[in-house]
């Protein structure tokens, strides 16, 4: 498989905040969810990937090319879109395209208009009229209108409301169909991912915890729920544990491997798949206070 | 560079028509006064301002970072769009000069007007490409009144030579300004290429 993107060892940071040793690749026509809770350093990855941000330390190549060094020619074959896209507001679609397009060698001026139709946007409305789904959908349409084979998305679904979230998804879904196209998006939404991503990088605090398809993701994370005093974190277990929540009712623990964790359970400890709402929720959870 | 420059005058092809259109009407009404002289260098700074306050207010600078331009050449556009609305400005005033009745400007006045608003983009630039538009921060404001004391004296340095006092005997006075001016543009040139690719967002 052919990696477009590669992300190695980037470290950067703020006062108050690390992002550490983050390290994953994406391979050409896949789609990868970059996910974590709010403040995890998503936007930060993305900002470092277009060089919005320099890194401190690591190593960034899009389509096997340094992120620097050749800036121009990666920017030109990259869609790139904000999680609130902006626009001269005053503009309609058709005067902001002008603008645009002469930057693109590649610039398809009969897919641009076949994308508005398709998008349901009127070229001639000014961008200040529409609202935050049209504009998230205006920025997709000119991402895609150049030809460019990786497309990287900000936090596309936040704020959309539930019917433009599933259409953005399907048309996201739609992009990768001739395997010629891939898509890294950022989200704290699970089931966004649940929908499109076939490989997940979350990102806690700054640092990986996983970066590995979405179907081995689900494979080896579990869930063990049992009363109180019915567990022991000690042992086998230990090993796997990648969080716990305690509360008035039992214990949940999150695994990363289920069926090494399902051997040493005893009786009437129920032991199952997690969601990927689990694996967000309860990674790191109680692990600190231990 | 020239699609960035287009860019800007696409934008501000509005606002542009308006002054020259104003401008015309204000120079025919106050012909005799030397007021009307000056208006081309409010027009620049006027539309520089529009075409920065644009960008800023809609938060345009990471987005067109995010398009396959070089920041180099995001940097030398703006300056070149500067120079061009600058010379264009000062281009209409001699030029109204001329026609309308009254004191012809001296294209020596229209040169150092021309030097000394230079110079204060020379200073500016730099500024606006390390921090931006917005004066929020302190240190950006104590740099902005540095900034005003720094263009009132260059300002002071034009309307001397505009007059011709003191250096009117000075031979050659223009060619040695032109060489200092050069210098000073292409140091500030430089230096905001270097605030912004360092720029982040």
């Amino acid at each position: 498989m052919e990696t477009i993107l590669e992300v190695k060892s980037v470290g950067r940071s703020y006062p108050g905040f690390d992002l550490k040793d983050i390290s994953f690749s994406l391979p050409r026509g896949f789609i990868m969810g970059l996910i974590g809770p709010n403040g995890a350093g998503k936007t930060t990855i993305i900002k470092l990937i277009m060089n919005l941000l320099r890194k401190n330390n690591g190593e960034i190549r899009v389509f096997g090319l340094d992120h620097i060094k050749n800036e121009v020619e990666i920017k030109s074959r990259i869609g790139f879109v904000y999680d609130t896209p902006t626009f001269y507001e005053h503009l309609n679609l058709l005067q902001m395209k002008a603008i645009i397009a002469p930057f693109y060698k590649t610039w398809d001026d009969g897919k641009f208009k076949s994308l508005l139709r398709n998008f349901d946007l009127p070229p001639r409305k000014k961008i200040k009229t529409l609202s935050r789904g049209m504009k998230m959908k205006f920025a997709l349409a000119l991402a895609l209108s150049h030809e460019a084979e990786l497309i990287i998305m900000d936090e596309p679904t936040s704020g959309l409301d539930p019917v433009f979230r599933r259409e953005l998804l399907d048309i996201l879904h739609g992009l990768i169909e001739n395997e010629q196209k891939s898509v890294l998006f950022s989200t704290h939404i699970t089931s966004d991912l649940d929908r499109v991503a076939d490989f997940i990088t979350f990102i806690n605090r700054g640092e990986l915890v996983f970066s590995d398809s979405k179907e081995q993701i689900l494979e080896s994370y579990g869930v063990i729920r049992a009363g109180k005093n019915k567990i022991s974190m000690s042992g086998g277990l230990a090993r796997h544990v990648r969080g716990y929540r305690e509360s008035e009712f039992g214990i949940e623990i999150l695994t990363n491997d289920l069926a090494a964790s399902k051997d040493i359970l005893i009786e009437g400890v129920v032991a199952e798949r997690a969601s990927l709402e689990d694996i967000i929720f309860l990674t790191g959870k109680g692990l600190k206070e231990k | 560079m020239i699609r960035l420059i287009i860019k800007d005058f696409y934008l501000l092809r509005g606002a542009m028509f308006i002054w020259i259109v104003a401008y015309i009407g204000f120079y025919v009404i106050n012909s005799s006064s030397a007021l009307p002289r000056f208006v081309p260098v409010f027009m620049v700074f006027f539309l520089l301002a529009s075409a920065l306050a644009l960008d800023d207010r809609n938060n345009l600078d990471p987005f067109f970072c995010s398009l396959p331009l070089k920041r180099s050449t995001m940097v030398m556009a703006r300056y070149a769009f500067s120079f061009l609305i600058m010379f264009a400005g000062l281009l209409l005033s001699w030029l109204a000069s001329r026609v309308v009745p009254g004191q012809p400007l001296s294209l020596r006045a229209v040169f150092a007007t021309f030097a000394g608003a230079a110079f204060f983009l020379a200073l500016f630039f730099p500024l606006h490409f390390r921090f931006g538009f917005r004066l929020e921060d302190e240190p950006l404001k104590i740099l902005g009144a540095l900034l005003a004391v720094a263009a009132g004296l260059f300002g002071l340095v034009a309307l001397i030579l505009r007059a011709g006092i003191q250096f009117s005997e000075i031979h050659h006075l223009e060619i040695y300004l032109v060489l200092v001016m050069t210098g000073v543009v292409t140091f500030s040139i430089l230096l905001s290429i270097a605030f912004f690719r360092r720029r982040e967002w």
